[in-house]
């Protein structure tokens, strides 16, 4: 009988503490919401300066490239201009209508390209330049602790909600102050990760945050090295970011052929 | 009568050696020729049924989605054997066409325009065939096998045994990869080759998120790719009933122009490997109809030197003509032996023209040539392919007939005309 009480108040422990975890974990959807909500800027344009410098294993030279992006996360719409090098100075992309337009200087023309494709034949996407669409995006499958560097994070399996996603599983840190600092992205069967994004730093302005820098790794791109495989690697750097509203004009076909002249 | 002129043109083999000269060198030509523009077609079409899975294809296209896709492939393969063609003959395909093919080595990568998903059992004989630098077809039969171009594998530094990875894009867009092992490392002409890959349909199936009986091609190999066109009809009429078809399709632009409509749905198409390959069948026709240029100069020549020649020949032998005719020889036994000199004399310069043709083919054959993209195309294992069909060389042989028969006609009545009198009296 002793057992028998001994057991039940055993098991009544083990449900309370686990009860106690479960309590503890948060609601996932919420986090992925919370994550977009701290970088997106729904209610005022952003504008930055970004350098991509690539790193291509095996070659000393780093390629780099500048662009100023004009984001309007309301409209999920935004303007790119390449403004280095000197043979990419005015090429520009326009996201509008869930259209992306690539605009060449020389030709005059716009030609459609696909938000999934490389940018710039870097290892960034198009579609990394749009708002953050996490919780839209993605599903959340399972999660657990862990450290990541200084930081503790909750580390989170997450599912495409639709078949058009390009990525079909993304593994994503969260860490306590509810930013991203890495991100790994799957394919639908690979084991592992094809991509991985690292967002080592943040700042502030007006309330919401924006990365110092975003460093892409591409595990499928790259060269062995000393019979080693390197991958390529693309940082991107974040500067002189401002927030405030942006002319429509800006955000136009027009725009991109004025500046070309 | 067709000994007396043999016995004619032996006696007097001086007499006829040019002209029968003439005659075996213009067929060399003829032959020659033809056996190029016949291994251009052949090879064009060994390629194509390689590249397309047989010389009739049956492909599918859905909408709204944007797909390449088929639907009742069973009922598919009922219509085929229905008009009488085996079931080894078929084909069943899945091909990734978008071009969002690439494939990855050690962080090199190159785009795959197509990737071929096969079954083994059904194409492993047509797909051997390729000529293959490293490894074999066999590979497929392992689902984690893949066959890649030469010019894959020498831009990636891949050998057979390596592991490569797959990445493609689905229909929707999202992204799948997979670990592949090279087992073939095939040499194929630029159009069809250079920048396709071969794999297992049911992995290929997998990969794109399809169930793994899925296909979106079903082809038909055929004894005589001439007979194409003619299948291609008999086929589109058993298919009516069968699947949801496409109006009756001239070419790949007329496919291209009809799945772009607005329904939904699956619609089904019936090409020739020749409706998807017309702009290099236009070229082919194009090198057919300068090749048809120079028979019908070759076969004016032929004409005015026989001609010519016989006249000549008559004049010589109006004596002779005297005597035939004074012992008895009636005027039309008379034209007669000089047709059938012309017949006899133009079947010995074809035969003599078909074996120095043949020479010619198996020279140029054993020349070894680049591999120079578009002029690959003709090329087996780098030397110039060629292909003699029988029906080709008899119908040249009995136009060369025909026209020295002709040549000869003219000549000949004149002859038979002489009066005797006047051909015995002449010097």
């Amino acid at each position: 009988m002793k057992q028998l009480v001994l057991s039940l108040g055993l098991l009544v422990a083990a449900g309370a503490f686990g009860m106690a975890a479960e309590g503890q974990q948060p609601d996932f959807g919420a986090l992925l919401k919370k994550a977009d909500s701290l970088v997106s800027f729904m209610d005022t344009d952003f504008s930055a300066s970004y350098t991509f410098d690539q790193v291509l294993p095996g070659e000393d030279a780093v390629r780099t490239k500048q662009a100023i992006i004009f984001r309007r996360d309301k409209d999920n719409t935004y303007t790119m201009v390449m403004i280095s090098p000197k043979s990419d100075k005015g090429v520009g992309y326009l996201k509008s209508d869930n259209k992306l337009w690539l605009y060449d200087p020389v030709s005059r023309r716009f030609v459609l390209t696909s938000a999934k494709d490389r940018f710039q034949n870097l290892n960034a996407r198009n579609s990394d330049f749009t708002r953050s669409n996490l919780a839209s995006d993605y599903k959340p499958v399972s999660g657990v602790r862990q450290k990541l560097g200084a930081f503790d994070c909750w580390v989170l399996d997450l599912e495409a909600r639709s078949d058009d996603i390009t990525f079909p599983r993304m593994r994503i840190w969260i860490s306590d102050d509810n930013l991203v600092r890495k991100t790994e992205d799957y394919s639908l069967s690979g084991q592992s990760p094809v991509r991985i994004t690292a967002f080592p730093t943040y700042r502030q302005l007006e309330g919401r945050f924006i990365p110092n820098k975003i460093v892409i790794t591409d595990l499928l791109k790259g060269a062995m090295v000393k019979g080693k495989f390197k991958p390529e690697v693309t940082s991107i750097t974040i500067d002189r970011p401002t927030l405030g509203r942006q002319p429509d004009s800006t955000f136009s076909k027009t725009y991109l052929e004025t500046l070309s002249e | 009568m067709i000994k007396l002129a043999l016995r004619n043109l032996v006696r007097n083999y001086r007499r006829f050696l040019f002209l029968g000269l003439s005659i075996s060198v213009a067929f060399m030509i003829i032959t020659i020729i033809q056996g190029l523009l016949g291994g251009m077609l052949e090879q064009l079409n060994v390629r194509g049924v390689r590249f397309y899975g047989g010389e009739v294809v049956i492909a599918g296209y859905q909408q709204p989605a944007g797909t390449d896709a088929l639907e009742n492939v069973a009922g598919i393969q009922a219509a085929i054997e229905s008009i009488g063609l085996p079931s080894t003959a078929v084909a069943v395909r899945t091909q990734y066409m978008s071009g969002n093919g690439t494939v990855f080595f050690q962080g090199q990568s190159i785009g795959l325009r197509r990737i071929i998903g096969l079954d083994y059992e059904r194409e492993s004989v047509a797909i051997g065939r390729m000529e293959y630098i490293e490894g074999s077809v066999d590979s497929l039969k392992s689902p984690r096998g893949v066959m890649i171009s030469e010019v894959v594998a020498k831009r990636l530094g891949v050998h057979v045994g390596d592991e490569i990875t797959i990445r493609l894009r689905q229909d929707a867009g999202r992204l799948d990869t997979t670990e592949l092992v090279v087992g073939g490392i095939f040499r194929e002409a630029s159009i069809f080759g250079y920048f396709t890959a071969y794999m297992d349909r049911r992995r290929l199936n997998a990969l794109l998120s399809k169930t793994p009986d899925e296909a979106n091609v079903v082809s038909v190999r055929l004894a005589d790719y001439r007979d194409a066109d003619q299948v291609k009809q008999r086929l589109y009429t058993a298919l009516q009933g069968r699947v949801n078809l496409f109006p009756s399709l001239g070419n790949q632009t007329d496919y291209q122009r009809e799945r772009s409509k607005e329904y939904n749905g699956i619609r089904v198409g019936v090409l020739t490997i020749f409706d998807y390959m017309y702009e290099i069948q236009t070229l082919i026709s194009a090198l057919a109809a300068i090749g048809f240029g120079i028979l019908v100069l070759i076969f004016a020549v032929i004409a005015i030197g026989i001609a010519n020649t016989y006249r000549m020949l008559i004049y010589e032998r109006v004596r002779e003509i005297g005597t035939m005719r004074a012992l008895g020889l009636q005027r039309s036994g008379i034209r007669n032996l000089i047709l059938a000199e012309a017949f006899i004399l133009s079947i010995v310069g074809i035969g003599a023209g078909l074996v120095l043709g043949v020479l010619g083919l198996v020279g140029f054959a054993s020349l070894g040539l680049p591999q120079v993209p578009g002029l690959d195309i003709m090329l087996v294992r780098g030397h110039l392919s060629w292909a003699l069909k029988l029906d080709t060389v008899l119908i040249d042989a009995l136009m060369v007939v025909a026209i020295a028969l002709w040549g000869a006609f003219g000549p000949a009545r004149t002859a038979a005309r002489t009066s005797t009198a006047e051909a015995l009296r002449t010097e």
